[in-house]
């Protein structure tokens, strides 16, 4: 069983600030979601190892060679804000 | 609605060749009745109209000077909303990409427009391609051509929507876990996901990378085969795109039979979660393939039962990690605050929906420390053991069958509970964690004459063999409508 205290504290390792709704909610479904996963733990994968892609297939490297980029200008046009070619955020430290 | 719109890319294209009609005309045709029809299915979320009328007069140029891009040049196809579009919006259905405008194209998109496709437009999804139903679209649910008052499957409900609508003759979508088989199904159309690596990932948006494959919607094998051959291939720039063999015969192997082919049913795809007129209606065309030539053997594969639980351990754990991108500093949504953690947690919070806040918390959930053993690790373990027993079974078969989802399409609001919209894609998830290629076939009708999809499993890389069988059963059951 997962608490509400650990569904708030998960959905803030992950940035998410959820309201009293919420956490209701998704206290109540992750319960549910995880009780269904407990069947996986009856299958012995003692000398298994794990797969992390579909298909089996090798590092891919490339002659380090300069490509096209994309424009600067074309990239920036999405960002919330900008300063001198460089993206722009709330202050970090303290002065 | 003019009659040409119920063709299929393959017989636009000789119409095209022939001059009976041209690009222009054909677009135009097609735009006329979105018009009409769009209000009631909501297919799209962006129809670009007018660059839709240009590229159509410039492939009538093509045309006129004999110098066609290839024999599609001209056909119009609508995209998932995933799909990256240079300067068109990419919306992935979410308030957090709302009027995000990539500056440059997938490669799935380059390859359309390098043979000379038009793009009519970007269609509804599920958030980040998260839902079984496109009713967790930030904008609006589509509508179910076939019954207005049910869903038309998810996540790429839109594309299934406007091809079954004749609003366009195909369409791509992206499919993580049944999210082309799916809505094919729900919509009675055609649905092929390839085989993983098949097909560049780049430049579509990412769900769960392991899983994710670019796939379509046509009302024809033929045309399946064709797209597959258009878009198919090795790209630099996804490192898991494979370099795939020789696929120039793949449109003209959709002719042959399933003579002397095996094809094994999954016995645990017919379990009590299936429909009975679903199943009635799948036995009934394995019987046809039967007549037709085909080994039917019954194959038992226990791992079916628990496909949908590892599914949703991996898929959300890399969900949870590739959704971390969107903070609000670089592109998409910001919500403004004093300070940057601020920043990040109220952009997240906003711009996120439901769904999507469900899966980032449960896979964050899996792969925290503590639970990573016991979720995470314990899904690819299984996740290999799977491999190895599909690997067996396709030593004793050459294909499998099993229905595409359990149900018909439901109503909307009718799944309130996750649990129950994920049973969803119960017999279509396992393809994504193997990586197997799949289609999708209408095969029937239930009482309330709403389309039954069927889905033929094929081995790693040989779409050949899954399109021919699949070719076969379409005119089986095409003769069956006739007579």
């Amino acid at each position: 069983m997962i608490t509400k205290d650990e569904i708030i504290k998960i959905a803030e390792l992950a940035r998410l600030e959820l309201t009293e709704g919420e956490v209701e909610k998704y206290h109540k479904d992750l319960n549910a979601i995880l009780a269904g996963m407990k069947k996986l733990e009856s299958i012995d994968t003692s000398n298994i190892d794990g797969t992390t892609h579909a298909v089996t297939h090798f590092s891919v490297l490339r002659s380090d060679e300069i490509g096209e980029s994309l424009p600067h200008e074309e990239v920036f046009k999405n960002a919330p804000e900008e300063s001198n070619g460089y993206f722009r955020v709330p202050r970090i430290m303290e002065e | 609605m003019d009659k040409i719109l119920t063709n299929t890319a393959t017989e636009l294209s000789k119409k095209l060749e022939s001059g009976e009609i041209t690009s222009v005309q054909l677009v135009a045709k097609y735009l006329e009745h979105i018009e009409e029809i769009e209000p009631t299915i909501k297919a799209f979320i962006t129809i670009t109209k007018e660059q839709a009328l240009r590229d159509a007069q410039a492939s009538d140029q093509r045309r006129k000077e004999g110098k066609p891009l290839s024999k599609w040049d001209g056909i119009p196809i609508a995209l998932k909303d995933n799909l990256s579009t240079k300067g068109v919006k990419t919306t992935c259905g979410s308030l957090m990409l709302e009027n995000y405008i990539p500056p440059y194209d997938a490669t799935v998109v380059e390859r359309l427009k390098n043979n000379g496709l038009i793009i009519l437009g970007k269609t509804n999804m599920d958030e980040f391609a998260m839902g079984s139903s496109t009713e967790s679209s930030a904008f609006y649910p589509t509508r179910n051509p076939k019954n207005i008052s049910k869903v038309p499957g998810g996540s790429s409900g839109g594309s299934a929507a406007c091809v079954a609508a004749y609003e366009v003759p195909w369409a791509l979508g992206t499919d993580t876990g049944g999210s082309v088989r799916g809505p094919a199904s729900f919509c009675g159309v055609i649905g092929l996901k390839p085989t993983y690596g098949s097909v560049s990932r780049y430049g579509v948006v990412s769900y769960a990378s392991s899983l994710d494959q670019v796939g379509w919607f046509t009302r024809s094998v033929g045309d399946a085969a064709a797209l597959f051959q258009l878009i198919s291939g090795y790209d630099p720039k996804d490192s898991t795109s494979v370099k795939v063999e020789d696929i120039s015969s793949l449109e003209s192997s959709v002719t042959g039979g399933v003579e002397g082919l095996t094809i094994g049913v999954i016995k645990e795809c017919f379990g009590e979660e299936l429909n009975p007129q679903v199943c009635r209606s799948v036995r009934a065309s394995v019987e046809k393939l039967k007549e037709a030539g085909a080994n039917i053997v019954e194959i038992s594969l226990p791992f079916a039962d628990i496909a949908i639980e590892t599914y949703y351990i991996i898929s959300t754990a890399e969900a949870s990690s590739n959704l971390a991108r969107f903070d609000g500093v670089r592109y998409g949504l910001r919500v403004p605050a004093e300070d940057v953690v601020s920043m990040f947690t109220k952009t997240r919070s906003q711009g996120f929906g439901e769904e999507v806040k469900r899966r980032i918390i449960l896979g964050t959930h899996v792969l925290s420390a503590g639970n990573y053993d016991k979720y995470y690790r314990k899904a690819q373990k299984i996740r290999t053991a799977m491999k190895k027993e599909f690997t067996k079974v396709f030593e004793q078969v050459d294909l499998l069958i099993t229905p595409t989802t359990p149900t018909t399409a439901f109503g909307f609001g009718e799944k309130q509970d996750p649990l129950h919209m994920y049973i969803t894609d119960i017999y279509t998830v396992i393809v994504n964690l193997i990586g197997a290629p799949a289609i999708s076939l209408p095969c029937g009708l239930d009482k309330e004459s709403m389309p039954i999809g069927l889905q033929i499993i094929g081995k790693h890389f040989d779409e050949k063999t899954l399109l021919q069988a699949a070719h076969t059963l379409e005119n089986l059951l095409d003769q069956e409508v006739e007579m």
